[in-house]
């Protein structure tokens, strides 16, 4: 019996610990790939400064998340995000394609980043 | 570095936690599904080890859900015969009255000369002493001897001896063991008399062992060389 409550008391923590992996990643996932379409409408519709005020936000917002999110995931992904994101700032100054391929380096991490912790075929097998 | 440091200290606390409670048995003893468990848990816990690029946190979950699974596993092979023999298999007997059941030996894929190995582990030389032998899930052998083959016991030969007491370790390197006293139904100021009758400080002692009977082996300090 006791070594039954042991393992559902792992069971409760090996769950928690799934919820908030899930819900870290998950509010991250949202809350930059938003900033960052921002960022590619700015851009698109020539709005080299409010591109630049977003990529900004971007970053600052990464900054904040990027402690937390390397608890849950893969460090790698970590560092291409965090090297893609920074560079967003610089590149936003000039009329450049770079940036929107910068952009969209950003949005794969992002997308690989939310695949990682969701059961599909890619990730069980 | 560092890293490295702390991550070996975070899974070495995590990996003994979770073999204390999956509980305590030799390699030797382990069932299949428990071998399974401990070589994973093992190269679950090298990797966040090797590759500092990984989150430490998918090894401590990968491995405290082995242990789940091994602790429902055990539970349930407790209930269900057939989930045990599913599981750990069954033991088979390889020896009949002296004679080997060779269809068994194949079904188990036991040699001759492991079978040979084995018997002489247990003191067994010559095949035709052997009443049963039964080749235990863990891969031992339990032989029960012809029984013109056994030592006679002190009961058939009449024989009337002192009652056993198990002898508990009651100091070592100089220092008292409590919970051994307390198993023995000792208390300190007892064991000193015992001390004081010999001559000797607790603090003299290397290894006392002592049973409820008041029988005592005390091996003294060896004085060390200045």
């Amino acid at each position: 019996m006791k070594r039954l409550i042991s393992a559902s008391v792992l069971l409760v923590i090996i769950v928690s610990l799934c919820a908030l992996n899930a819900l870290i990643v998950k509010s991250a996932y949202d809350e930059l790939s938003q900033k960052l379409e921002v960022c590619i409408t700015e851009y698109s519709a020539d709005n080299i400064a409010k591109a630049f005020e977003s990529a900004t936000d971007l970053e600052n917002d990464w900054k904040k998340r990027e402690e937390i999110l390397s608890i849950f995931v893969d460090h790698d992904i970590i560092d291409d995000l965090g090297v893609s994101i920074s560079r967003l700032p610089s590149l936003a100054d000039k009329k450049s394609n770079t940036f929107l391929a910068e952009c969209n380096a950003v949005k794969v991490a992002l997308t690989h980043m939310i695949k990682d912790i969701s059961i599909n075929a890619h990730t069980l097998f | 570095m560092l890293v490295t440091v702390f991550r070996t200290l975070i899974l070495y606390i995590f990996v003994t936690i979770s073999i204390r409670l999956m509980g305590k048995r030799q390699i030797g003893d382990m069932q299949p599904n428990e071998l399974v468990v401990t070589l994973l848990v093992s190269e679950i816990a090298a990797m966040p080890l090797q590759d500092t690029t990984q989150p430490i946190i998918n090894g401590i979950i990968a491995i405290f859900m082995l242990v789940i699974i091994e602790i429902v596993i055990s539970v349930l092979t407790m209930k269900s015969q057939s989930i045990r023999k599913i599981l750990s298999g069954h033991s088979i007997v390889i020896i009949k009255n002296g004679q080997i059941d060779q269809k068994a030996m194949k079904k188990v894929r036991l040699t001759i000369a492991d079978l040979i190995e084995l018997l002489r582990q247990q003191d067994v030389f010559d095949i035709d002493q052997v009443a049963f032998a039964v080749l235990e899930v863990n891969g031992n052998l339990s032989v029960m001897l012809k029984n013109t083959e056994q030592p006679p016991t002190q009961k058939q030969l009449n024989i009337k001896s002192e009652k056993d007491g198990l002898q508990m370790p009651v100091i070592i390197d100089g220092k008292v063991i409590k919970d051994s006293l307390a198993a023995i139904e000792y208390d300190r100021a007892t064991l000193d008399k015992l001390l004081k009758s010999s001559k000797m400080k607790a603090e003299d002692v290397f290894l006392m062992t002592l049973d409820r009977n008041g029988n005592s082996n005390i091996v003294r300090k060896e004085e060390s060389e200045t």
